[in-house]
């Protein structure tokens, strides 16, 4: 039996309902949402997370993580023997024990844009005339909490639409981490803001009562919510300024390694998914010296992202993503080139320490272990604990699968 | 007085429409009775309602049905002076001359645009450049005009020449894949807007559902739209044109497909009305061809030269199509009514029974004998006592929500909401006696250019959410109580403040700007508390302000 959207957010308004029949008290709203937060940990419910570090642009393999004798950069040896890649990413290196490279990656799709929204979503852009969710929607809508005091998906720098799963499901984007949300402090005071919102969930119930409606109890609900995250002591994950500066250095003062520290305090939170994006890949021009600055950016945050977790005991429920929208011709990476490239996935109990997939000598064509679109996504749901074969009727009444049909599993990434 | 939109239709429309009357022509004429109509409506809602044996709520009372009726035909709220206008009146029958009164403001043409382009106009990455203000600014004369729909959808279909004389070829614009116009995307578009039929499924397969309609009904509709490109080009290399032009090209065999201006990928082009059809995972590859075709219809004779789209719109729009009207009648009563008879709007098919299916024929029959006449058919709809209804339920209907029992609460759209918060905010003219226009061009409430930032922000609804989706999340519901922007009350309770009104009279006119209403007894009293307790009375009025526009009755229509 296919599950209908519509028919699940009903069932979810009345399961809010039952839990959103308040007293008129301030503090009663809170107490109440702060016992879901209390029973949820005490059932144990504890959903995987994913951190996705998104390349916009295309990042060069042949700079990265293939890299290829006579290639413009060194090889480097890592953490685990046999495996080598770029010498601008020795801290990482040092962390490949938590990671799989794969590089096999090949996915057809050259155009910035369409890439985007295919490596994003899963399907190709305008398939059937419909708007896929993103990856983060998508995990948002099937492992987030819907009573969750935070977003279940944030966004550190933008992302592609939640498409037919809608606006619950959608991002909360944050452009400049050290700033956090935004509209999170009151205009006034906030116990002159509790006093008006007082009032206002008051005139709210009434109109509830006598008119019985959907979007008034949504409404009501919402601004329910919304107080409570000004008050939530979880909004302080959105606070980075908070980590102790040891922490903060080890992260580094740019922007993408403050999207990763924030990354690592909302899943530490509870929030399923967050998305941190760095642009710049587009190496028309030649990769090596864009891509030699670029890697300095990401070398220390994301290595200091990974062994954070693994010290916080969060890196075998979070799976980190490493990718951009496609690859780049081999050599001197100067062209898009989605036929044979590399992704890196890391913690979310997978099997790591390895390399999947290998590519000629050129780097030209993959030789073994090639993944698809389908298949990379497939092996993510999986790793997340999503099931990719499930059907989701969207509200126009169509069925449409998580992941499109024919998708192999990459099984070397399961023990 | 020029009417522009006239010598466009005559200049590009090739296509009469026998028997139909253009409303247009000359003075206005006498206006088609809507007696009949209106009970039919409400005698079929009974009917239904009398079988399901359910009882109908109450007329709504005259605040409510003010808002409702602004908000559902001109998009905004009513100014306090209007709404105190109306509330006090004794006229018997102001309901009925309100509703005239705004299907002939210039709102009504502007709110049903803005409804309009935002369908037509699908928010995706190729149309995320696309500036469609012209095109906009020519529906807005249209649905202010009111040739007839039909008039409307042939001068789209049909559409040739540079978009910056003729914005109805943004109909085709808003169509591409990426850079070229795309036939399957046309098609979809139509098959969706104008007929109300679900096809995009078609595109790649047979459809899913319905069995005897296939991909090559889909393709059938599409060859109609195989010829149409952009053909403007730029005037320097790499830079875009200043303007499309959109035109149907000869049907001359071509080697490789490439085209100025576009043409079809890299495959090769079928010569006449007909289409490749492309295969649904290699765009390149062809997998067979479609002749022009009517959807459930014959092959018309047709040259083998373009133009082929004239023949499509008259089919499409004549009085005999079984889908034109009803489509239009159903997403009307939908918008008025916040449900279709058939629903999802856009998805009519023999397994998908109307709601009410004499009542929809009857009124999709009226509209076509009325020459699709869009005010006439609001103006149906707006009088009969099933519009009329409170949107609270009582006991004996409270389950139902197909039948009309009572009204719908729905919500806001973005630009309903930008319009109204800038209405009650900004250029409130009841109390001073002001000659603000409430909501004009939002000037006054935001500074320029944060009209399409807002939009963006608090458009979150998406394909097949209906009317009462809220959509909004906390981003919106943070921004509403906290950004600086939102607070900005600072023009009306500075009116209040130094006009000396008595915290209750303060109160009233707070309501009458943002709720179209007067407090009641309770509301006055626990307002009136809250604002004794303020030392400055001016903050008082600021958090009441607060309190109104962040309520669940400001962003619903009730």
């Amino acid at each position: 039996m296919l599950r209908s959207r519509d028919t699940l957010t009903r069932r979810e308004a009345l399961k809010l309902s039952a839990a959103g029949v308040l007293g008129a008290s301030v503090s009663g709203w809170f107490d109440t949402l702060a016992s879901h937060a209390a029973d949820a940990a005490a059932q144990g419910v504890k959903h995987k997370s994913c951190i996705l570090l998104w390349m916009n642009g295309g990042p060069a393999q042949s700079h990265t993580f293939d890299l290829k004798e006579g290639g413009e950069y060194k090889a480097i040896d890592t953490s685990v023997p046999g495996i080598k890649i770029s010498e601008n990413l020795p801290k990482v290196a040092q962390q490949m024990q938590h990671c799989s490279i794969l590089r096999g990656m090949s996915t057809g799709e050259g155009s910035h844009g369409r890439a985007r929204y295919l490596m994003h979503t899963g399907y190709r852009q305008g398939f059937g005339g419909v708007s896929y969710p993103t990856l983060g929607s998508i995990v948002s809508a099937e492992l987030g909490d819907p009573d969750f005091e935070l977003p279940n998906f944030v966004s550190v720098g933008g992302t592609v639409s939640s498409g037919y799963l809608g606006p619950r499901y959608s991002a909360l984007v944050v452009n400049d981490p050290s700033r956090g949300v935004e509209n999170l402090k009151p205009a006034t005071e906030l116990a002159e803001l509790d006093e008006r919102a007082k009032l206002l969930d008051e005139f709210n119930q009434q109109l509830l009562d006598r008119f019985q409606a959907n979007p008034i109890e949504a409404q009501q609900k919402g601004y329910q919510r919304a107080v409570a995250l000004m008050h939530s002591a979880k909004a302080k994950a959105f606070e980075i300024d908070q980590e102790p500066a040891s922490v903060k250095s080890a992260y580094g003062s740019g922007r993408f390694g403050q999207g990763c520290l924030l990354a690592r305090r909302l899943v530490e939170t509870g929030v399923p998914f967050v998305e941190v994006s760095l642009g710049g890949w587009d190496t028309h021009g030649g990769a090596a010296a864009p891509v030699k600055r670029l890697s300095e950016q990401i070398d220390a945050p994301w290595a200091a992202l990974l062994s954070d977790l693994k010290a916080r005991g969060l890196l075998d429920t979070t799976l980190v993503i490493w990718m951009g929208e496609f690859g780049r011709s081999p050599g001197k990476g100067t062209n898009h080139y989605p036929r044979a490239w590399s992704t890196v996935l890391c913690g979310g109990g997978l099997k790591t320490g390895q390399v999947i997939g290998r590519t000629d000598k050129a780097g030209g064509s993959v030789e073994d272990g090639k993944v698809g679109v389908a298949d990379f996504m497939a092996t993510v749901c999986k790793a997340l604990g999503i099931d990719p074969e499930k059907q989701i009727v969207s509200k126009s009444n169509r069925p449409f699968r998580i992941v499109d049909k024919g998708a192999k599993i990459v099984n070397g990434l399961f023990a | 007085m020029p009417i522009p939109w006239r010598q466009v239709l005559a200049a590009v429309t090739a296509v009469a429409v026998a028997g139909v009357a253009s409303a247009a022509d000359g003075e206005a004429p006498a206006q088609r009775d809507i007696k009949p109509v209106v009970q039919r409506i409400d005698q079929e809602i009974q009917k239904k309602l009398d079988e399901a044996k359910l009882k109908p709520s109450p007329r709504t009372d005259d605040a409510e049905f003010l808002r409702r009726a602004y908000l559902d035909i001109t998009g905004k709220i009513p100014s306090a002076d209007k709404a105190r206008a109306f509330l006090d009146s004794q006229e018997a029958d102001k309901r009925a001359k309100l509703i005239d009164e705004l299907l002939a403001s210039p709102d009504y043409g502007r709110h049903f645009a803005i409804i309009w382009r935002t369908m037509l106009v699908k928010r995706d990455e190729a149309n995320r450049t696309l500036n469609s203000r012209g095109f906009q600014d020519w529906l807005t004369e249209q649905f202010n005009q009111n040739p007839g729909w039909h008039k409307t959808v042939q001068a789209m279909l049909t559409a040739e020449g540079e978009t910056d004389k003729n914005p109805a070829g943004f109909f085709f614009l808003a169509n591409r894949d990426m850079t070229r116009l795309d036939p399957a995307k046309i098609t979809g578009t139509t098959f969706n807007l104008f007929l109300g039929v679900q096809m995009q499924c078609a595109e790649c397969h047979n459809h899913p559902f319905v069995s005897e309609w296939k991909q090559s009904d889909f393709w059938g509709l599409a060859a109609f739209f195989g010829r149409v490109r952009d053909t403007a080009t730029p005037a320097r290399a790499n830079q875009p044109p200043a303007t499309a032009n959109i035109a149907e090209t000869a049907a001359t065999a071509s080697k490789t497909g490439k085209r100025p201006g576009g043409g079809f990928g890299g495959r090769p082009m079928p010569t006449g009305a007909t289409i490749a059809i492309p295969s649904a995972t290699d765009p390149n590859k062809v997998v067979g061809s479609a002749k022009a075709k009517f959807f459930e219809g014959e092959e018309p004779k047709l040259g083998s030269q373009p133009p082929y789209r004239p023949a499509v719109a008259e089919w499409l729009t004549s009085a005999e199509n079984k889908y034109f009207a009803k489509a239009a009648v159903n997403r009307m009563w939908a918008h008025l009514l916040g449900r279709g008879f058939v629903n999802p709007v856009e998805d009519m098919n023999h397994d998908n029974e109307p709601s009410h299916p004499e009542l929809l024929q009857a009124l999709a029959k009226e509209f076509g004998a009325s020459g699709f006449d869009l005010k006439h058919l609001i103006r149906c709809i707006c009088n009969s006592e099933t519009y009329q209804r409170s949107s609270a339920p009582i006991a004996e209907n409270k389950d139902d929500d197909k039948l009309f029992s009572h009204q719908t609460v729905k919500v806001m759209s973005a630009e309903s909401l930008y319009d109204s918060l800038t209405a009650a905010m900004g250029s409130e003219p009841s109390v001073g006696g002001g000659g603000g226009r409430p909501g004009g061009g939002g000037q006054r409430g935001f500074a320029g250019g944060a009209r399409e930032q807002f939009v963006r922000f608090f458009d979150t609804r998406e394909e097949g959410d209906d009317a009462s989706d809220s959509g909004h999340g906390i981003p919106q519901f943070l921004r509403l109580m906290n950004s600086a922007q939102l607070n900005r009350t600072t023009t009306l309770v500075n009116r209040l403040a130094k006009e000396g009104l008595s915290h209750d009279k303060a109160i009233e006119a707070m309501y009458l700007s943002t709720l179209s209403r007067r407090p009641t007894p309770t509301e006055a009293e626990k307002l009136g508390a809250y604002v004794a307790k303020q030392a400055d009375p001016k903050k008082g009025y600021d958090g009441v302000m607060w309190i109104l526009l962040n309520s669940a009755e400001f962003m619903c229509i009730r």
